[in-house]
């Protein structure tokens, strides 16, 4: 999350890209830390209760398969998803570009 | 109106207050880098409901049998404003809604003070109430005057007073001790290992929550406090809970409830109950421990300390507990995500209670095998013999392995176990529903899935609504027309 926050959000800052990173799991104070720790601007949410990775990623994907992430374009519909821990940027960077460029 | 409520019932709802933040309250500065760039503020997305409060006949109890699995996959959550706790004072309970402390007053909650940040814990002693906010700032609040705020840089789980200490529990780090008037800023004490929750008791001893480390009784000024007696877990100690005659009771979260004694400088596991929950929210109630987890209340009776015992649970209309004080012998009042929930309690009912895995089922079929088969257990954790009736499946390609009377019968602290079939390969989307005699006589709705989809390329984003780390709440549906990238993780 850092290489987001440093790479791809302070560059699309005032653009309509916005990150959200879910922390999956009820460890508030973790999460809290984690985000002070990673220095990230953009939201820090807490999925307390699984409730999105459960809609998201449904049973039987195993937590060791995080982080995973989901680009969704402007009318909501999924169009990118991540399974790597480290996706190389500047593939997600043209991804998030070419999702910018539609209507 | 309560001639509606069985005999059996545990609990009983005898107010809500709800806590949805006031719009002023849920304004972060720190999530909205740039004008225009991150457009996610709470102040769009909360409905004020100030000060709304239930009747007091209005609260069911049992209201949302099988809540959590009745929906399906549930779409929108993150009903919580507030992170932090709820503490008494002067004979009225506090707790936080994002950055405000509030009073819960008959009338709903008013504002006692605003933290430059929304508070993650909150104690009281007298007419003083401490809490810390997720920027790390401490704050001595007094209930007649203006509070004082020392910039501490440190993020706390819980917070106790010991004496003339506040006490902060750190998780990981330990604890971190500051004198009440907050004169000087906290220092960590990390050699006592994972701090979990902190539980002053007389003559400079506490019993400590030590995550892996058990339970521990600590002797001693701060921060020169030393461990004197542990209490090994195998599962992670994360409550403990004061009761009379030196009762201690502690949750092994996953694991079990133990009492505790302690003597001199021993303390002394003496006996042990099953506790299958995360070990959020423990208070003693006379003799009874309660504890709140996700959406179930449950009894415990302490009263023989060498056999505690559970006594039944229930569903308490609410979707996360995040603490739990005892009012009095019989009364409990729960911080819920949004709401502060009076609970009245009935240590004589004994109940059937169901405990179901899974809660959506989930089948893998082949054309190979001609389909594909679940399981589904049904374990009594009750007292009384639970009595499953009207098992159906709603299509014609699932069955279940039952002779023609579609019921179970579990006798307490038993199982039962069903085959859910399904013919053909195809996916497809059912129900499993049956009802029971617990209290409420619930109906449950299980989702069946065969095949189940995950979400892929091309679908809609499933919409969500989930609380941040600053108090804000948001929602994907408020985010249509940007480009979202949502990132899973866990800070493990």
């Amino acid at each position: 999350m850092p290489r987001v926050e440093q790479h791809i959000h302070q560059a699309l800052l005032g653009t309509a890209y916005t990150p959200l990173a879910v922390h999956v799991g009820d460890d508030v104070p973790n999460a809290v830390g984690s985000k002070r720790s990673t220095k990230i601007t953009f939201p820090m949410l807490i999925d307390y209760d699984n409730a999105v990775v459960d809609a998201y990623n449904r049973i039987g994907e195993q937590l060791t398969l995080f982080p995973l992430a989901y680009l969704i374009d402007k009318k909501g519909i999924v169009r990118h998803i991540y399974k790597e821990t480290e996706p190389e940027l500047t593939a997600l960077r043209a991804d998030i570009d070419a999702l910018l460029a539609e209507e | 109106m309560c001639e509606r409520y069985s005999p059996l019932r545990p609990l009983r709802v005898l107010r809500r207050i709800a806590l949805t933040a006031s719009v002023a309250a849920a304004c972060s500065t720190e999530a909205t880098p740039a004008p225009g760039a991150n457009d996610v503020s709470a102040a769009d997305t909360v409905t004020t409901t100030d000060g709304t409060m239930d009747s007091p006949d209005d609260g069911v109890v049992g209201a949302h049998p099988g809540d959590p699995i009745a929906a399906g996959a549930p779409t929108v959550v993150g009903r919580a404003v507030g992170l932090a706790t709820l503490t008494q004072a002067s004979g009225a309970l506090y707790t936080s809604r994002e950055r405000e402390i509030v009073r819960l007053a008959a009338a709903g909650p008013e504002l006692v003070a605003t933290l430059d940040a929304p508070a993650l814990a909150l104690t009281a002693q007298g007419d003083t109430l401490y809490a810390v906010d997720s920027a790390g700032a401490w704050y001595r609040v007094p209930l007649a005057g203006e509070p004082q705020k020392l910039e501490a840089g440190l993020v706390v789980q819980r917070l106790a007073v010991d004496g003339d200490r506040l006490v902060a529990a750190l998780g990981a780090a330990g604890v971190a001790v500051a004198p009440l008037d907050l004169s000087i800023a906290p220092v960590t004490v990390s050699a006592l290992g994972a701090v979990r929750a902190v539980l002053p008791l007389e003559d400079g001893l506490r019993v400590l929550a030590r995550g892996q480390d058990g339970f521990a009784l600590v002797k001693g000024s701060w921060p020169d406090a030393v461990v004197v007696s542990e209490v090994p877990t195998k599962l992670p100690a994360s409550a403990v809970a004061r009761g009379a005659d030196g009762l201690v009771v502690g949750l092994e979260a996953g694991g079990s409830l133990h009492t505790l004694v302690f003597e001199g400088e021993t303390l002394t596991s003496v006996g042990l109950t099953p506790y299958p929950g995360p070990g959020l929210a423990l208070a003693i109630a006379g003799s009874l421990a309660v504890t709140a987890d996700w959406d179930r209340v449950v009894l415990y009776d302490v009263s023989n300390t060498a056999a505690p015992r559970r006594l039944a649970s229930e569903h308490f209309g609410q979707r996360r507990a995040f603490d739990l004080v005892a009012l009095d012998a019989t009364h409990v009042s729960v911080r819920g995500a949004a709401e502060v929930t009076e609970l009245a309690l009935d240590a004589t009912a004994v109940a059937p209670e169901l405990a179901l895995t899974p809660q959506r089922i989930q089948v893998e079929a082949t054309a190979d095998f001609d389909g594909g088969s679940a399981g589904v257990l049904f374990r009594n954790k009750g007292a009384l013999p639970l009595e499953v009736r009207g098992l159906t499946v709603d299509h014609p390609r699932l069955s279940l392995d039952l002779d023609t009377s579609a019921a179970l019968s579990v006798a307490a602290d038993d199982v039962a176990f069903l085959e859910l079939k399904v013919t053909g390969a195809e996916p497809l989307e059912g129900t499993l529903s049956f009802s029971t005699n617990e209290p409420g006589e619930p109906s449950y709705s299980l989702p069946v899935t065969v095949n189940p989809k995950r979400l892929s390329v091309g679908d809609v984003a499933t919409p969500f609504s989930m609380p941040g780390t600053d108090g804000e709440l948001v929602s994907l549906g408020d985010l249509m027309g940007r480009v979202i990238h949502v990132k899973l993780f866990n800070a493990y």
